[in-house]
């Protein structure tokens, strides 16, 4: 990727959510998954991954830069829609929260559905319902 | 899943986060030369389609980049946001920052024009390590501060009546 070494000292970190679209089957998933560890590794990219079948929640970690140009080929990936930044921030002093990952995945299931229900008002999962604030705390849970 | 059964049980929801207020702050490079028409014309279209959707925000146009604040509904801000992306008049768009507000900054404004001026070369280099303006290597506070001293300073201005030679840096 090209990318001039100037712009690459901001570090940030990009909240999204998106729909997935109906027809993804699991191997596209799996394929989503094991494409974004690659390449996040490669690119320094760091992060976290909620996905409970409609919906993807989405914490990215890097350079300004590089998290941009992955927004811009996210936001027109035909394997979802309706993509909606919920908070784009400078990380300062303290630093990443998913250094140890190239992308984490967390999946709601009835093992985890009170954590889930913690931040929501309904009973199902759905992120375009929470606050960024209810995502951050949520978010923050799940990776102690 | 039938996609119309899908779609059906779980709708595109413009309503579902609308109660939230979102700023989100970008940076972009401008493709065409931009005579004052061009500006002129962008101004009027963005002003229209923002007070039709609730929007608000401010625009700093120099040379080479836009620096661009939009703050409005949750789902509003982002429809608006996908088609920035895409669109043509401008390239590496870059955001700076996106955050959920208790209140907007800009909120006389459906777009407030900010095109900085010869007298404001010191208000580059207050935020500035260089001597050249270049808004991909700022931090977020330095972007966020400059947009809104260069808000103070043509509102002081307006007040004055003082008239300004508007240049690019």
């Amino acid at each position: 990727m090209t990318q001039k070494t100037s712009e690459s000292h901001i570090l940030v970190s990009m909240t999204y959510i998106s729909r997935a679209n109906p027809d993804m089957s699991d191997e596209a998933f799996s394929d989503i998954l094991r494409q974004a560890q690659e390449n996040n590794v490669k690119n320094g990219i760091t992060g976290m991954l909620i996905f409970n079948n409609y919906y993807f929640l989405q914490t990215i970690e890097g350079s300004r830069a590089q998290l941009n140009h992955l927004l811009g080929n996210l936001v027109n990936d035909p394997r979802h829609y309706d993509l909606q930044l919920l908070e784009t921030r400078e990380l300062k002093g303290k630093g990443r929260e998913w250094s140890r990952w190239s992308m984490n995945l967390a999946l709601p299931s009835t093992d985890n559905a009170a954590l889930y229900l913690k931040y929501s008002t309904t009973a199902e999962f759905n992120p375009y319902l929470l606050s960024a604030e209810s995502i951050r705390e949520l978010m923050t849970e799940l990776n102690h | 899943m039938e996609q119309s059964e899908f779609l059906e049980k779980r709708p595109s929801n413009m309503e579902e986060g609308r109660h939230l207020i979102l700023r989100l702050t970008y940076v972009s490079r401008h493709n065409a030369e931009n005579s004052n028409i061009e500006v002129t014309r962008i101004l009027s279209q963005s002003r229209r389609n923002n007070e039709r959707d609730g929007i608000t925000g401010a625009l700093v146009i120099n040379d080479e980049y836009f620096l661009q604040s939009i703050e409005g509904s949750r789902p509003v801000i982002n429809a608006l946001f996908r088609k920035l992306v895409n669109d043509k008049r401008h390239h590496a768009l870059q955001v700076i920052e996106c955050s959920e507000v208790e209140e907007r900054l800009w909120s006389k404004w459906s777009m407030k024009h900010l095109a900085p001026s010869e007298q404001d070369r010191e208000y580059v280099r207050k935020f500035s390590a260089g001597t050249v303006f270049d808004p991909y290597i700022m931090s977020t506070s330095q972007i966020l501060r400059f947009i809104e001293t260069l808000s103070d300073l043509q509102e002081r201005r307006d007040k004055d009546g003082v008239k300004t030679k508007s240049l690019g840096f």
